[in-house]
């Protein structure tokens, strides 16, 4: 598998705090790698590492296989873009000068995909109205359009969705899968809505006290995680007795509720129960969450 | 570095504080020239030698301003995200700085030249040299200022830094020339015929002398008080003296820059 990123044994120090403490990673190309880690567990810290804002006390940065010591890193960074804890924008320009700026900077010969970019983020429209006067976002919007200025082929996006309403939060969602589905971006993106990275997120990287504690794709996690049914009956010792019957794990939670793990034919169940005059109430599948899971692992190995 | 020496040359032409501050240096000019003319003076030379002192400050604020929004906005983040090296970063900065203060100093000098001439009169070639000396003297200043502002993330502060620094400079020059140009003897008028010349106790003399015009000369305050109250070292020592500046401020501010951690 190619990697966009890699970081190896990376530790950073601040003083006698230590903020990273030999952290590992792979960042597979073409995947929304999401990254999951409680406050001062060491999220921004290593996106600030990668990002070249900082350096790390020990360990090497990989990006496209290029170490973060290497003179030819300059190089591999001109492919990526990043939004690091706010959105890098000069609030007292347009959303256009801002892009053209940034243009500026990369060196690009013209301001061509300008209005493209803005089209992508949903500011196309915004005119000659200054950053400063931007809802918080549409500035993370443009932080984006900014990072994604120079068509970078990996995207560094630290806790994006913090502080937006309902509205903000799937426009950033939509925007991250589009770049990721229609562009085949890389995206790092860390959070700490986990719900919301589950619906986005192909790989995850789970961070606690500056280390990985656990990287696994989505389908690992979905296997990990435990799904089940919840259902509500007229007779559960009757719901009981046709579980047996099919083989089916369950647990009774009181005379009229029962939960069933695994996969169940919903229609064969259905028809059984009607045969022993059980009628069903209620039925509903839940899955044991992201959320769950990061507190189950994080949990457990403070426990340990 | 062009790259980023065309992002700073666009950012400093849309900066509104940028073409107030030079519309101040030119009413402050024109003060200058109007004082002039009122006082009857037959030379414009005290108003052109005079420029150091009003651009130092307004280039402190600018600087500070400027490069403090680039901390303040996060902006700097999308320029090392980017790949740019962090010694071109400073190095652009610097010499976005130095052009800026050439700009509060061309501010400064139009209206003399369309009205101070014709109206005064024509300076001196001392008054020229002065003014080219003057200019390098501004670089140091700048890359003072450019130092501070670079290391100091925080805008405002960098702000505050920069001003009282301008300030604390010019205090410390103004101290030192006071020193310097105290007179060796004065005369005391006795109860006698005439009067007597008696050793001023106050005059420096000797290594302490050396060493306050040395200071003088290297401060890049002391140069611009200098050229308002007679210069008394060499112009040449001067120059040198202010590149020195430049160099080491330039050489301390990319050392830290390089080093520094950024949020």
């Amino acid at each position: 598998m190619e990697y966009v990123l890699q970081t190896n044994a990376v530790k950073k120090y601040y003083g006698n705090y230590h903020a990273l403490n030999g952290l590992t990673m792979r960042v597979p190309k073409g995947s929304i790698y999401g990254f999951v880690g409680k406050n001062g567990a060491g999220k921004t810290t290593l996106i600030r590492l990668v990002c070249g804002l900082q350096r790390p006390t020990d360990g090497e940065v990989n990006i496209y296989g290029i170490g973060h010591e290497n003179k030819e890193i300059f190089k591999a960074r001109r492919r990526m873009g990043a939004v690091v804890e706010t959105p890098s924008i000069y609030l007292n320009m347009t959303a256009e000068e801002n892009l053209k700026e940034q243009c500026r900077i990369l060196g690009m010969p013209s301001f061509d995909g300008i209005a493209e970019i803005l089209q992508l983020v949903g500011l196309e429209n915004t005119g000659k109205k200054k950053a400063k006067n931007f809802s918080l976002g549409m500035r993370q919007r443009l932080g984006i359009a900014v990072a994604l200025t120079g068509n970078p082929d990996f995207l560094v996006l630290d806790e994006p969705i913090n502080g937006l309403d309902p509205q903000g939060i799937i426009d950033i969602r939509e925007l991250i899968l589009k770049l990721n589905r229609e562009r085949g971006i890389t995206v790092l993106v860390s959070s700490h809505i986990l719900g919301e990275l589950s619906k986005i997120a192909t790989h995850f990287g789970f961070i606690d006290k500056g280390k990985i504690v656990k990287e696994m794709s989505a389908v690992q996690l979905d296997n990990a995680c435990r799904k089940r049914i919840e259902i509500t009956v007229s007779d559960a010792k009757i719901l009981s007795r046709v579980l047996d019957g099919l083989n089916i794990e369950y647990s009774v939670k009181s005379d009229t509720e029962a939960e069933i793990f695994g996969e169940i034919g919903v229609t064969e169940l259905t028809l059984k129960l009607h045969d022993e005059h059980c009628d069903v109430k209620r039925m509903c599948e839940h899955s044991e969450s992201l959320e769950a899971f990061y507190i189950n692992l994080l949990g457990g190995r403070s426990n340990e | 570095m062009n790259r980023l020496l065309i992002a700073n040359f666009m950012r400093v032409k849309k900066n509104k504080l940028f073409w107030a501050l030079c519309g101040v240096m030119s009413l402050v000019s024109l003060f200058m020239i109007v004082n002039a003319i009122v006082n009857n003076d037959s030379q414009i030379d005290n108003a052109i030698c005079m420029f150091v002192i009003p651009v130092e400050i307004a280039a402190a604020v600018f600087i500070s301003i400027f490069f403090g929004t680039e901390y303040g906005d996060g902006t700097i983040r999308n320029k090392l995200v980017v790949g740019h090296d962090r010694r071109q970063i400073y190095f652009a900065n610097s010499i976005t700085a130095a052009a800026s203060g050439l700009v509060l100093s061309a501010a400064y000098m139009l209206p003399i030249m369309i009205l101070g001439f014709p109206a005064v009169a024509l300076p001196t070639v001392e008054a020229v040299k002065i003014v080219a000396v003057g200019v390098l003297t501004l670089f140091a200043f700048c890359s003072l200022f450019t130092m501070v502002s670079m290391i100091y993330s925080n805008k405002a502060g960098a702000t505050v830094v920069n001003l009282v620094l301008a300030f604390l400079l010019l205090i410390a020059a103004s101290w030192l020339c006071a020193k310097l140009m105290a007179p060796e003897f004065y005369t005391a008028h006795g109860t006698g015929d005439g009067s007597e010349y008696v050793r001023n106790p106050n005059y420096v003399s000797g290594i302490a002398r050396t060493i306050l015009q040395t200071l003088c000369d290297l401060l890049p305050s002391g140069q611009a008080m200098q050229f308002l109250t007679g210069v008394s070292s060499p112009l040449w020592a001067l120059s040198l003296y202010s590149m020195g500046v430049c160099a080491v401020c330039t050489a301390a501010g990319v050392v830290v820059f390089y080093k520094k951690d950024i949020k």
